[in-house]
């Protein structure tokens, strides 16, 4: 197993468009198991990114979990009125996450996170049909989130982290342009460093329930200075600069998540979490171009993006000292309306279903693994501004595995 | 850790079997038309003239072609063209194809990329193509007027002769012969650009009821068989192309233009009045600029040759949409589409915006006349469209953005 993990840690940090918009649903095997529950949920270091108000009640003195996935997602596109049609090969995703957590008194907890909770990496063939709105795109965004969590009594837990946001996009595109060697084509790269924060109210009502609220706030990435480098016939280089910068601004949306959980008995947990995405923010890409020219203008496209609602069910049971099972369903609405449907980031309504298990190889040791399969709802749709329509179908098939280290 | 073997083992093969992801599939029909032996009827459009000339890379993405392509799906039985059998091509003056040429001006260094003719392959006009057996079913004919479609040799068109079936045959026979089930008909805008092309001093647009007269011929042989159906198109303003656009695209400028009928035999451009493409090499040398030098009356479409050029269309408009009403033929709206084309907004389609700007604008190649093979494509899209709304067919759309436009240097 050992091998196993190498090779999940040091591949590429690339991830997948396997949540709506681009937001990422594999924060942690426990919680993912479990429809990706977990605001009213105590299941270690992973609050850290799920209600970091849940470690203010921490058990345990320390816990300690990382891991990661291997995406393997495909999305199919069917042309309107035609016979055409594709998919994409996307590059294998594999995010991932590291948190821990330690007490520091009776009342704090010190925390850290690192992980990848939105990405989007999407590749389709570099000359199909809707080459010019996108042939690839890699957005990455790792979070670093420091956290400190506070007990207010035995029964309010409070807790709140920066969110510390090395974010880069790296996409190409066709050009309309044709020269000896094909046609022209641009990528389009940059990096940025960007911040926000993610609070969080956990409350044990009972034994049995427990409450939680999280907000995760939004995170404006703004690029300055990324490189625009054209692939262009010699004779319009000076139309298009070798050395052109541009300028963008993408935003990572806050969420807002209310959970609940019960303990029915001694063996089994549910959880539900009702989570609020503040799409709303995404209303426009625009890549400012610098220098422009008569042939280089200023891009605009329209997103118009609307909040969403994300309704998830998770069950963990306690099959004996050893192992834990776990299940989960999640529906994941699409903050995209019918005409602004892009290849850059087909969505559709999308529905997830989890199983998972944890293994107890000491009292301190365990190994958690989960499976996600999520499947897309076809969607007849496009990008209104670009006139491409057509039919888009997409699944997911995502393994996951992690260990954890507490005492 | 055995059970976690098993687990990841069963995993794997999970994602290999489950990994297909399903499509929409198109569901092509025939409708109430029958595409067993397609036939194409027309002039320079039809034939896949482009960048100024004749050659197989043009027949190949004639907008027939791509139509046909698209109904193999629904019943063809396939579609000959008469393909040039050498690797060049010609047009009507001898040339070869256009291609853009960077040059650079000895005096000041600057680059600027332009359109030059190449050299016409000759040979290509004498080529004898016409096979009994496999007979061509794209008939166009480059510079055929509707009263051609009927003239025997097609009035000594030497773009006929390579592929008629003897020297005394007309379009229209050569059609006939085939017993076409479906007929694509778009003719006329020859009939005004003869007289367009040379600036209005050379005969004058057929008249409209020549060529109502022409064209009432053509239909009544074509569909004495009520079997038989068909698209027909009309034809764009000339003022949709950028051969009559592009000089002045810039702005208006006032022009000292030859003009017999004024006083000294000369006057200023007056806005609205056109200047054509063929100006440019006069004008880089200073035509127009002065009394001592005014530009020839033969690159000016002035006022008047202007609106009998418009009559002239409005009128063939007139008779090509009625026999579409007559025969409940599918209609397609060349002339809307073009002016939505030319509008300053242009069109998008799949990504990329068209104009119909010179060089640059995607449907129209580097003659400012004829169509790129995405323009052929895009034109082949508005008949399929029409031809599935008339006749409840399903056929699909050509993907526009498989053909090419122009190639810089």
């Amino acid at each position: 197993m050992n091998k196993f993990f190498i090779a999940v840690l040091l591949a590429t940090m690339a991830v997948n468009s396997y949540a709506e918009g681009y937001q990422v649903n594999v924060q942690s095997q426990k919680n993912t198991a479990m429809g990706h529950t977990g605001t009213a949920l105590m299941l270690g270091a992973s609050s850290v990114h799920f209600n970091p108000g849940a470690l203010g009640l921490m058990q345990k003195d320390y816990d300690f979990t990382l891991g990661g996935s291997g995406v393997f997602s495909n999305v199919t596109f069917s042309k309107l009125n035609s016979t055409y049609q594709t998919e994409t090969e996307s590059p294998t995703g594999t995010p991932f996450y590291f948190y821990g957590a330690a007490r520091l008194s009776d009342r704090f907890v010190a925390s850290l996170g690192v992980s990848t909770p939105f990405g989007n990496s999407l590749a389709w063939n570099e000359d199909w049909d809707g080459r010019y709105l996108i042939q690839d795109i890699s957005l990455r965004a790792i979070v670093v989130q420091p956290t400190l969590s506070f007990k207010i009594n035995d029964k309010l837990g409070f807790g709140a982290g920066a969110m510390i946001v090395l974010g880069g996009v790296d996409l190409n595109k066709a050009l309309p342009v044709t020269g000896p060697d094909g046609e022209a084509h641009v990528n389009l790269k940059g990096s940025t460093t960007a911040f926000g924060y993610n609070a969080g109210l956990y409350y044990q009502a009972s034994d049995a329930l427990s409450l939680g609220v999280n907000y995760r706030s939004k995170v404006a990435m703004e690029m300055e200075d990324g490189d625009a480098d054209f692939t262009v016939t010699s004779a319009l280089s000076s139309a298009f600069p070798s050395d052109t910068k541009f300028d963008a601004e993408l935003p990572l949306p806050a969420n807002l998540t209310f959970g609940a959980a019960i303990k029915v008995n001694q063996q089994l947990t549910l959880a539900a979490d009702l989570q609020y995405v503040f799409w709303d923010a995404y209303q426009e890409l625009v890549f400012d171009f610098e220098p422009n020219t008569p042939q280089l203008q200023d891009s605009y496209n329209p997103r118009k993006y609307e909040n969403t609602l994300i309704y998830r069910l998770g069950a963990e049971y306690v099959l004996s000292e050893k192992l834990i099972v776990r299940a989960g369903a999640y529906y994941d609405e699409t903050p995209i309306s019918d005409d602004y449907v892009n290849p850059e980031t087909p969505g559709m309504n999308k529905i997830g279903m989890s199983l998972g298990a944890s293994y107890m190889l000491t009292n301190n040791w365990s190994v958690d693994a989960s499976f996600l399969y999520i499947t897309g709802i076809e969607r007849d749709a496009g990008y209104q501004p670009a006139n491409f329509y057509g039919t888009y179908n997409s699944r997911a098939i995502i393994p996951g595995i992690g260990v954890t280290y507490s005492f | 850790m055995q059970k976690i073997k098993y687990s990841v083992l069963f995993l794997c093969v999970l994602l290999f079997t489950q990994c297909e992801v399903e499509y929409k599939d198109f569901k092509p029909s025939n409708g109430e038309a029958d595409f067993t032996t397609y036939v194409a009827l027309g002039d320079s459009y039809t034939a896949g003239y482009t960048d100024g000339a004749l050659g197989r890379r043009g027949q190949e993405s004639s907008f027939p072609n791509i139509i046909a392509e698209q109904l193999a799906m629904v019943g063809n039985n396939g579609f000959n063209q008469p393909l040039v059998k050498s690797n060049g091509s010609v047009g009507s003056g001898g040339i070869g194809y256009y291609q853009l040429k960077m040059l650079i001006n000895p005096n000041t260094q600057d680059t600027s990329i332009t359109p030059l003719p190449g050299t016409g392959d000759m040979a290509i006009f004498a080529e004898k193509i016409y096979d009994a057996s496999a007979p061509a079913h794209n008939l166009g004919v480059p510079g055929a007027i509707a009263a051609s479609l009927l003239a025997p040799a097609a009035g000594g068109n030497p773009f006929f002769s390579r592929f008629s079936s003897n020297q005394t045959t007309s379009v229209l026979i050569d059609a006939l012969v085939q017993d076409p089930t479906f007929v694509s008909l778009w003719i006329g805008i020859y009939d005004v650009l003869g007289f367009a092309l040379g600036g209005g001093e050379i005969g004058a647009p057929t008249s409209p009821l020549q060529f109502a007269n022409s064209m009432g011929t053509i239909v009544s042989q074509l569909f004495t068989d009520t079997g038989t159906k068909g698209v027909i198109a009309n034809i764009p303003d000339i003022e949709a192309l950028p051969f009559f656009s592009y000089i002045l695209s810039d702005g208006f400028k006032p022009l000292v233009i030859v003009d017999g009928d004024a006083p000294g035999g000369m006057r200023q451009l007056q806005p609205g009045e056109k200047v054509l493409l063929t100006a440019a090499a006069a004008l880089q040398t200073g035509a127009g600029q002065s009394l001592d030098k005014p530009l020839e009356a033969k690159y000016v479409l002035d006022a008047q040759e202007l609106a009998a050029i418009k009559s002239a269309t409005e009128a063939y408009n007139e008779t090509i949409k009625s026999i579409a009403n007559q025969y409940k033929f599918a209609f397609v709206d060349l002339n809307a589409l073009m002016k939505n084309i030319s509008s300053t907004d242009g069109i998008i389609l799949d990504g990329n915006k068209y104009s119909s700007t010179f060089v640059t604008g995607g449907v129209f190649s580097l003659d400012g006349i004829h169509a790129t093979a995405r323009g052929s494509a895009i034109i082949a899209n508005e008949f399929i469209r029409a031809i599935n709304k008339q006749y409840n067919a399903n056929i699909p759309q050509a993907a526009i953005n498989s053909y090419g436009t122009v190639t810089y240097p």
